[in-house]
């Protein structure tokens, strides 16, 4: 996608006048919204199980929606400016984890790649893309990136947050050893082991920096759904339809947070990843093969 | 206005959020240490609660079915809520680790606000008794227990573990883990021996020598002493500064090369001569050979006993893998057939601030 926009950098990736792009756009939204459930399901949950187990799960879910909604209705300049802040919060933060659980990395944490197949190598590759990629939100975002530098940006800005995730897993692996195995969220118990003395049992500040990417994602999400009703309808109705979409995506994840069979079943990371690949890469390339660049006047930032 | 009423509003409900912790201080039973007993199918758990009056601590203990059973069962003595962020070390009693640890370790794993580093140590009689040891009438403070768990870094002749190196260790191959033994004489607490796990199984025991030696092992060892004697020589008394160890396979899969190098300074001599350069290298000998028979038989004692302490099942894992497959299932029998050779070399970097011995000067 971002080599195809290389080319035709001034332009919208679907005509809103035909029925398909409708219905494309429809689908998107649809895709955006179990992204969101997908991710407010994974943070309460780790949430629920870690620093906050005794906390209303429904206070916990409204007051992160309300905030996404808030963000996701202020436009893409505010968007923009929190989520520069939280990034530099986040790899802040990640790089002081790195130092407080230096001590403790061994490499006899190490394993050989391939050891039982490819199924575990894949596995974990497509974990860390669907974790890290925002290919489907990219695509109706775009238009805001500014155009010079647009494709090498997107890559890089990808590949980063890979390596980044991908970094994350090693360090984890490296420190915990096996005794990352056993954990159901083993980045969390990364936090609680730190050992460097003034870094010590800061996990709490750490989850609140998860929370706060999660929260960015979230809202970043809204922004994209706000996109696609601003291609179809005028932009006053996304006041109404956002917030519509906040109360669904509440309800869908108290559900799925309380029903571990109907979360295992819904969110499954495979469907997720071929979602991510079809909407993200498959349908924007056949989509700006067939038409021709349609001019677009947004706001560039 | 509209703004400014906004602002004003969301520094009210900030500020509300600001007033502290919702459970106060003294409402809290704040735990230090922890010890694990196991008496006709029962947990005993016994604690070391801090007072907040006078900065001492107290002795709790309750009974339960399981570890977390006993430890909420803590609540009939008192109405305060524990807290168990602060607990500087567990301590499992000798029917504990007679059992199998891993039957009582598993809360500590699961807790939300568990610390995965905080110390472990094994105890040769009941952990309730370690934690009773009294000084003057005084319980032998949290602090000094935990603090026993860095002797390891002074004298190096014990180890430290947490709880974290204890369950990835006893999970990873060789299923192997290393604690230290805690005991009491009544009056004061101590590190003697160490004890080896296999599978959470108390297997065999090391001596503080034999601690040193695996110590040497892992490259772990620093302030150490050891003594060699020679006729000529008198006694030899050398401090450890580093150690660096490789292993590797010999010739066969069954052959396992080790290579130790031993950086030392010299403590004390009783040669009653002056010493030459020449003379440091025949004492370099003799120490290597003082470590090499350490090391050799804390080897042999181990693998004998079916503890892989050196994690060569690891190695085999990582270096011979397909070889690894083969023998994965039946690893502790291939581990009883491996042969190790030694190698020690001893690099005496200072030998102090005297030139002539003390009994030469006398």
């Amino acid at each position: 996608m971002p080599l195809i926009r290389l080319k035709n950098n001034d332009m919208k990736i679907f005509d809103n006048k035909t029925l398909v792009a409708k219905i494309l756009l429809t689908v998107y939204c649809i895709f955006f919204l179990y992204s969101i459930v997908w991710e407010l399901t994974s943070l309460i949950n780790m949430l629920l199980n870690t620093v906050l187990p005794y906390d209303s799960l429904w206070s916990m879910v409204i007051a992160m929606v309300l905030v996404a909604i808030y963000g996701g209705l202020k436009g893409v300049e505010t968007v923009g400016r929190s989520g520069f802040v939280i990034l530099f919060i986040a790899v802040s933060g990640m790089i002081l984890m790195a130092i407080g659980v230096f001590p403790l990395i061994n490499d006899t944490g190490s394993r050989i790649f391939f050891y039982d197949g490819y199924s575990d190598t894949v596995n974990n590759t497509i974990n860390i893309f669907t974790r890290s990629t925002f290919l489907p939100q990219m695509v109706m975002l775009s238009s805001y990136v500014k155009k010079e530098k647009m494709a090498r940006n997107l890559i890089i800005g990808q590949v980063a947050c890979g390596l980044l995730i991908a970094g994350i897993f090693l360090i984890t692996q490296l420190s915990l050893g096996e005794y990352a195995k056993i954990q159901q969220f083993p980045i969390y118990t990364l936090t609680s082991a730190i050992v460097m003395e003034p870094l010590k049992r800061m996990d709490v500040i750490f989850t609140v920096i998860w929370i706060m990417i999660a929260i960015l994602k979230v809202t970043v999400t809204f922004l994209a759904i706000g996109k696609c009703i601003g291609e179809t309808k005028d932009v006053n109705s996304k006041k109404i339809i956002i917030p519509v979409c906040g109360l669904i995506v509440t309800l869908v994840t108290v559900y799925l947070v309380n029903n571990e069979v109907a979360r295992a079943n819904i969110l499954s990371l495979n469907l997720y990843f071929l979602l991510s690949i079809i909407l993200g890469a498959i349908i924007p390339t056949a989509v700006l093969a067939i038409n021709k660049p349609i001019k677009t006047k947004e706001k560039k930032i | 206005m509209k703004k400014t009423i906004c602002i004003a509003l969301s520094l009210v409900i900030i500020s509300m959020t600001l007033t502290g912790c919702t459970v106060e201080l003294h409402e809290r039973m704040l735990i230090k240490g922890i010890g694990i007993d196991l008496e006709n199918d029962q947990y005993v758990v016994t604690v070391r609660v801090a007072k907040l009056t006078d900065d001492t601590e107290s002795v709790m203990t309750a009974t339960g079915d399981t570890v977390y059973d006993a430890l909420n069962n803590l609540s009939f003595q008192s109405g305060n809520q524990q807290m168990y962020t602060h607990s500087h070390y567990i301590i499992f009693g000798d029917s504990v680790a007679q059992d199998g640890i891993d039957k009582a370790v598993d809360f500590f794993i699961r807790y939300f606000k568990a610390n995965p580093v905080v110390n472990v140590f094994v105890s040769n009689t009941s952990a309730k008794e370690i934690l009773n040891t009294t000084v003057n009438d005084e319980l032998v403070p949290s602090e000094e227990i935990e603090n026993l768990s860095e002797s390891s870094n002074n004298a190096g002749k014990t180890i430290s573990t947490t709880l974290l190196t204890m369950v990835s260790d006893s999970l990873d191959y060789g299923s192997t883990a290393l604690v230290p033994i805690i005991s009491t004489t009544g009056e004061s607490v101590y590190l003697g021996d160490t004890a080896v796990l296999k599978n959470f199984q108390v297997e065999t025991t090391l001596s503080s020598d034999e601690t040193m030696a695996y110590l040497s092992l892992i490259s772990q060892e620093k302030g150490g002493s050891l003594v060699a004697s020679d006729d000529k020589y008198g006694n030899i008394t050398g401090s450890i500064i580093n150690t660096d160890c490789e292993t590797a396979f010999g010739d066969t899969s069954s052959q396992v090369d080790v290579f130790l190098t031993v950086n030392m300074s010299i403590a004390s001599i009783t040669f009653s001569q002056s010493v030459l350069d020449e003379d440091f290298d025949q004492m370099e000998e003799l120490l290597a050979t003082v470590i090499k028979n350490n090391i050799t038989s804390t080897i042999e004692h181990a693998y004998e006993s079916g503890c892989d302490i050196l994690k060569i099942g690891y190695l085999t894992y990582s270096k011979k893998t397909e070889y690894w497959k083969e023998i994965e299932d039946n690893w502790d029998e291939y581990m009883m057939d491996l042969e190790f050779n030694v190698e020690v070399k001893v690099n005496i970097l200072r030998s102090g601030e005297e030139n002539r011995p003390t009994t030469l000067q006398s």
